[in-house]
């Protein structure tokens, strides 16, 4: 009969071999499903560059203390153009690479419509990046001044 | 023997054995407590898109109220001249005091603006003035309130100068807000910073 009390040097490496795999199982399982849920971090952040580009940029009445102030012909010149030459002004706001290439949706809603959309229509199940922007439009002949929402979808 | 001590021999396994289960029951409580404690006003990375987009949209909104059209005073200027002092609070159909007898918000460019963009998408918000008086104390009072931030508010502010001539009666001006002349020998009257907070529901 064995009668020491000491564990075997056997049993001591295994119980640190399973432990160790507990600990593994428990630091990894709460990532390890990650790369397979929604994740639209890279569409998002192209949402806010596109964004930016148009409204401060393409649309803008050119003030400079007030960026997100733009001119109405030439969101409407925008908007015609997203129209009518979808892939041409894609690759121009740069996002036709060469291995990737995103699809843009903008519209622009007032206080009581949406007043303007043009782009692609939004496929089900993809990872969508949405970024808005509260813009106020100025009417060049009149001077009068409107607030619209715009909101840039890209994926 | 009476308990027959020396037939038990495996005295340190038994222990290790029971360390071994506490441990994963420790560890199966924490992972659930965990997972489940993420509700959508958790402060966390995940949502850092989410502040970001209202840091914009609160910027453009201040940006877009402080545009003086034809050259008059901007609509968050006149909204802080036209302001009584009192605290509004949106109450499902329009901004209006808590305590009776009841006023309305009226002609607010602000409250107008809000109520267009952050009531109708269920992004709560708050208005603070904030200004400073001669000694340079800082004092701040609620224009519109809807209750307290979650951990994830943003803040984004705006400053207002006002000079004397804005005001026109300044003392019935003071008041009635509260806001100070800063400087009684100039013309400069004060400097109101506008501060927003806008958190997700």
């Amino acid at each position: 009969m064995d009668s020491k009390g000491q564990m075997t040097i056997d049993y001591l490496i295994s119980i640190t071999v399973f432990l160790l795999a507990v600990v593994f199982v428990f630091s990894y399982t709460s990532g390890i499903f990650t790369p397979f849920q929604s994740n639209s971090d890279e569409v998002t952040l192209i949402a806010d560059r596109v964004s930016t580009n148009i409204v401060e940029k393409r649309m803008s009445a050119g003030d400079e203390g007030l960026p997100n102030l733009i001119n109405d012909t030439k969101m409407n010149d925008f908007f015609t153009e997203l129209d009518t030459n979808y892939e041409p002004t894609i690759d121009s706001l740069g996002m036709n690479g060469s291995y990737l290439r995103y699809d843009l949706n903008v519209t622009a809603e007032n206080s009581t419509d949406i007043i303007y959309a043009a782009g692609e229509q939004i496929p089900p199940r993809v990872n969508v990046g949405q970024t808005r922007r509260i813009i106020l439009c100025r009417d060049d002949d009149t001077g009068d001044t409107d607030m619209i929402i715009l909101s840039f979808r890209v994926w | 023997m009476l308990l027959k001590i020396e037939k038990e021999t495996h005295a340190q396994m038994h222990t290790l054995e029971a360390i071994m289960a506490s441990l994963i029951m420790v560890a199966i409580i924490v992972y659930t407590v965990q997972a489940t404690s993420l509700t959508p006003l958790t402060s966390s990375t995940a949502n850092a898109h989410i502040e970001a987009q209202l840091q914009t949209m609160g910027q453009d909104m201040l940006n877009a109220l402080s545009y003086s059209a034809y050259g008059h005073d901007p609509d968050l200027k006149t909204d802080i001249l036209n302001w009584d002092g009192k605290q509004y609070v949106w109450n499902g159909t329009a901004y209006s005091t808590i305590k009776s007898p009841i006023y309305e918000l009226q002609s607010s460019s602000l409250a107008r603006t809000l109520e267009f963009i952050a009531v109708k998408r269920g992004i709560a918000h708050n208005v603070y003035f904030s200004w400073m008086d001669e000694e340079g104390v800082t004092a701040s009072r609620r224009y519109i309130y809807n209750g307290d931030p979650s951990n994830n508010a943003v803040v984004i502010s705006k400053r207002v100068q006002l000079s004397n001539g804005d005001v026109g009666n300044v003392t019935d001006f003071e008041t009635r807000t509260g806001i100070p002349d800063a400087d009684n020998s100039t013309d400069f009257y004060n400097i109101v910073n506008v501060k927003m907070a806008l958190w997700r529901m």
